[in-house]
């Protein structure tokens, strides 16, 4: 049996990052068609379309600073050295044959090469967390009252990015674009997830740094 | 009238909607008549954006009214069509009826 009660991650994320001022409307809005029988896809669309919708509309009027703001925050990610400003599956697998040669390693011995993996995943993760941060940060300064919208379009931004830069990689060397080593494919697999890890604590970081993790967000948007 | 104040395409939609509705016009009866009428899927932040644009051009005004437990105890906001909204709709359909005459290929209700 259906719940009563709406997503509550969708209504959270609403909260948090929608701008328009109507937000509460549009929340209860929404509450009240899920309750009249709406699919909970249906709940997610519209959330997702209402922060995208609002934020959009925000960064239109401040066009200039949006603008310097993104600039900005891709200076420092383009500063930032790091597999993260390569195609990160790409570099993974460079990093595999990489140790293997460095460590005398035997190709095939795998659980080392994954080891070496996990270690620089974790210090890219660590390194992804504070520049996001600082990035995050600087790009919110340009804008306090509209650090929201701002922040959410740094974001979308970067993951455009890097979503074109791993589809660049897997049409220009297939399989080995995202890491799939040959003769290792089911263990490269398994590596995949963690290969992630920087990106999602960049993302994490920014939205810390730009202040979008604390309380209810209202007060940063018109 | 500055190219600001102009109606677009779906605000005009929005406050044929409104006029339609009448004293109970919020989001959700505005939502279910514009996908009722057009017969697409309408998102809500795009009717409260073009709301908002209507309400900046003083063509809508809204208030709050009563706060519901269906709706999770939020409050609903009503709007309403001012005087210079409707002269605004009626300018807008005569500029759109005076292009669509005389059109042989949009007669007959076939593309």
């Amino acid at each position: 049996m259906r719940s009563d009660q709406p997503p509550a991650v969708a209504t959270w994320l609403l909260k948090q990052f929608g701008c328009s001022p109507q937000n509460e409307a549009i929340l209860g809005d929404l509450i009240e068609q899920y309750r009249n029988g709406r699919h909970r896809l249906w709940y997610w669309r519209q959330i997702v379309t209402a922060i995208a919708v609002s934020s959009f509309r925000e960064v239109w009027r401040q066009k200039t600073r949006t603008l310097a703001a993104l600039s900005a925050g891709w200076i420092i990610f383009a500063f930032y050295r790091s597999p993260l400003d390569r195609p990160l599956f790409q570099s993974i697998s460079l990093q595999i044959n990489f140790a293997s040669m460095q460590f005398q390693i035997p190709p095939n011995w795998w659980i080392y090469c994954g080891m070496y993996v996990l270690l620089l995943s974790f210090i890219s993760a660590i390194m992804g967390l504070i520049v996001g941060a600082f990035s995050g940060w600087i790009v919110a300064k340009f804008q306090p009252s509209h650090r929201v919208s701002i922040v959410l379009m740094f974001v979308a931004s970067l993951c455009g990015y890097w979503l074109f830069s791993l589809l660049f990689s897997i049409l220009k060397s297939g399989l080995v674009g995202v890491g799939i080593v040959s003769g290792h494919e089911i263990r490269s697999l398994l590596f995949l997830p963690f290969s992630v890890l920087p990106w999602v604590a960049s993302i994490v970081g920014i939205f810390w740094g730009g202040g979008l993790l604390e309380g209810h967000q209202a007060s940063s948007c018109t | 009238m500055t190219k600001r104040d102009q109606l677009g395409n779906f605000e005009l939609m929005v406050m044929l909607a409104l006029i339609r509705i009448g004293d109970n016009a919020y989001g959700v009866p505005i939502c279910e008549e514009l996908e009722k009428r057009t017969a697409r899927d309408v998102a809500i932040g795009s009717v409260y954006a073009a709301l908002e644009r209507l309400e900046d051009k003083g063509f809508v005004t809204s208030e709050l009214g009563e706060a519901t437990p269906e709706r999770g105890g939020r409050a609903k906001r009503y709007f309403r069509v001012t005087a210079r909204g409707l002269k605004e709709v009626r300018e807008t359909q005569r500029a759109l009826v005076k292009l669509w005459h005389g059109l042989p290929e949009l007669e007959g209700g076939k593309a």
